[in-house]
């Protein structure tokens, strides 16, 4: 360093950079600046919790004392990404990451295969099964497993996952307070709502359009929660830029210490399309009774606590270091069920999607309609795995009787839409018909409520 | 003697950590209890114990540590 510098401060500064893990948000910051600053040696310190590491210049003639800096920074509870090689930062926690969300994806993956072919995914009672409310609490326990858990349980392992990067040190019953609320607010809104239901005989349920919208709102705002979770988008940043007065309502949602937060959340769920809670509306409805009505929709979702509990205690006891993987975990899942989500509500919005979770993979095969004097005929089961077959040829312009065997129907297929033409049908077990007219050729698509399961007319 | 403030800007155990990490550079402060759930600090302190110059070096860490009365 003979050389003269027109920078003062190069002249007479030894700069490096150090990786830090364990830091999040502006205090741990300047807390960490403060105590570094206090190695001999250190003439200034810039510490930047986002990119998880920090500049040190060292004063020249002096070498920076790395066990001290060790030291001092596990004692104030945050830890060297890399001791021995400063200079290689970065690489090893990046490599990592992918690593770990590449494995959350991967086990993910591995189990709901696994669940498939054990056909455990979709272990529903059919649309047949008894309304006593034991069925009922049978009902929500299976919901609790099913598609709508994908919603729910969405976000309340958003929530959770949210809540522990925010508060790291906090202890398991300190965790789980905000689970417990979502779930309170979760039967007090069922009971409330239920008994309105009952009462009004209305059900409250959004059209087929408002569904997907409300799909779409739900995924965008779990897919920015997961990607900030896994840290793959920097925290309060988003390359979407939504409005900012929705994304502080996002965010102030789902950071806020605030009891009422997560309740509200939790309450909020009675609105979320799933197929289980609309068909029990229809049951709610038919008893014309508030008292009825709202002990109807407070059992069921009394029956889907055990799994989404199950959730809560889990995330809430992720200890120290399994806390990282447990984050890493739940965004890869949330993630997941975002774009799984995003594409039902495209479909319910007419928007075309096609890709890994396009719904039935039962059988391709277009079936030709049989013609019955000026009518068309087609037959379609509803299965446990989606619709069989899920793909239809029709004649355009000709009316057509649409046969649906609804014996195998659960949960959202237990209503057929057909989005396009504002056909919503509730399938009872046995025969059901559907009379309709397309009058365009091309693709008419079909889906249960939730825009999960779907199949397609080819309209020639 | 004791004092108790508030900072309602401190919302985790870093902000905790900082706050006691700034008041040991007091010699007149004995000890410092953190609850972030009421945002409140308490202070042990001798009777020269300088209150405006600790107000002053916790607030210098930003907007976010204001001191206000408990």
């Amino acid at each position: 360093m003979g050389s003269p510098s027109k920078k003062k401060d190069a002249k007479k500064e030894q700069c490096l950079t150090v990786g830090i893990t364990g830091m999040t948000c502006a205090s741990c910051e300047l807390l960490l600046e403060r105590k570094i600053k206090a190695i001999p040696g250190v003439a200034s310190v810039e510490v930047n919790h986002k990119a998880d590491r920090a500049r040190i210049a060292v004063k020249n003639g002096c070498t920076l004392d790395r066990d001290a800096l060790a030291s001092v920074i596990h004692a104030a509870g945050y830890s060297l990404t890399d001791e021995n090689a400063a200079t290689l930062r970065s690489v090893a926690p990046d490599k990592r990451k992918w690593l770990e969300i590449g494995a959350s994806l991967l086990v993910i993956f591995a189990l709901y295969t696994i669940l498939q072919t054990l056909d455990l995914v979709s272990l529903a009672p059919s649309t047949s099964g008894a309304l006593s409310l034991g069925g009922i609490f049978v009902i929500g326990l299976v919901a609790g497993t099913s598609s709508c858990l994908a919603v729910t349980g969405g976000l309340l392992l958003a929530i959770a996952a949210k809540h522990n990067e925010l508060h790291r040190s906090a202890s398991s019953a300190e965790k789980f307070k905000p689970l417990l609320q979502f779930n309170i607010g979760r039967l007090a809104a069922y009971y409330v709502f239920g008994g309105l239901v009952g009462l009004l005989g209305s059900t409250i349920t959004l059209s087929t359009q408002a569904t997907g919208y409300m799909n779409i709102v739900v995924a965008l705002v779990m897919l920015y929660l997961a990607l900030t979770i896994l840290q793959l988008i920097p925290k309060n940043s988003c390359p979407i830029r939504p409005p900012k007065r929705l994304s502080h309502w996002i965010a102030g949602i789902s950071e806020s210490k605030h009891p009422a937060a997560p309740m509200t959340l939790g309450a909020m769920t009675f609105f979320l399309p799933c197929g289980f809670t609309q068909s029990l509306q229809l049951a709610a409805l038919a008893t014309g009774n508030f008292v009825m009505g709202a002990t109807i929709m407070f059992v069921f979702a009394l029956g889907t606590l055990p799994s989404l509990l199950g959730i809560s205690v889990i995330s809430s006891k992720a200890p120290g270091n399994g806390s990282r993987l447990f984050l890493r975990f739940s965004g890869s899942l949330v993630l997941l069920l975002a774009v799984f989500n995003l594409q039902s509500g495209f479909a319910l919005t007419g928007i075309h999607t096609s890709g890994a979770f396009a719904g039935d993979k039962g059988s391709n095969a277009a079936v030709a309609p049989t013609i019955r004097g000026n009518v068309q005929e087609v037959s379609m089961k509803v299965t446990s795995y989606g619709y069989e077959p899920s793909s239809l040829t029709i004649n355009a312009g000709v009316p057509v009787r649409w046969k649906i065997d609804g014996t195998g129907a659960t949960g959202c297929t237990s209503i057929m839409t057909i989005p396009a033409l504002n056909i919503s049908q509730p399938l009872r077990s046995g025969e059901n018909i559907i009379e309709f007219t397309a009058l365009e050729k091309g693709q008419l698509a079909f889906m249960c409520s939730m825009g999960m399961v779907r199949g397609t007319f080819n309209v020639i | 003697m004791r004092t108790t403030v508030s900072i309602p800007g401190m919302h985790c155990e870093s902000c905790s950590m900082l706050v006691k990490d700034v008041s040991s550079e007091f010699p007149t402060i004995s000890s410092v209890t953190v609850d972030l759930k009421s945002k409140q600090v308490t202070l042990e302190h001798e009777d020269d114990f300088d209150q405006d110059a600790w107000k002053k070096e916790i607030e210098s860490l930003g907007d976010t540590y204001a001191v206000h009365a408990a």
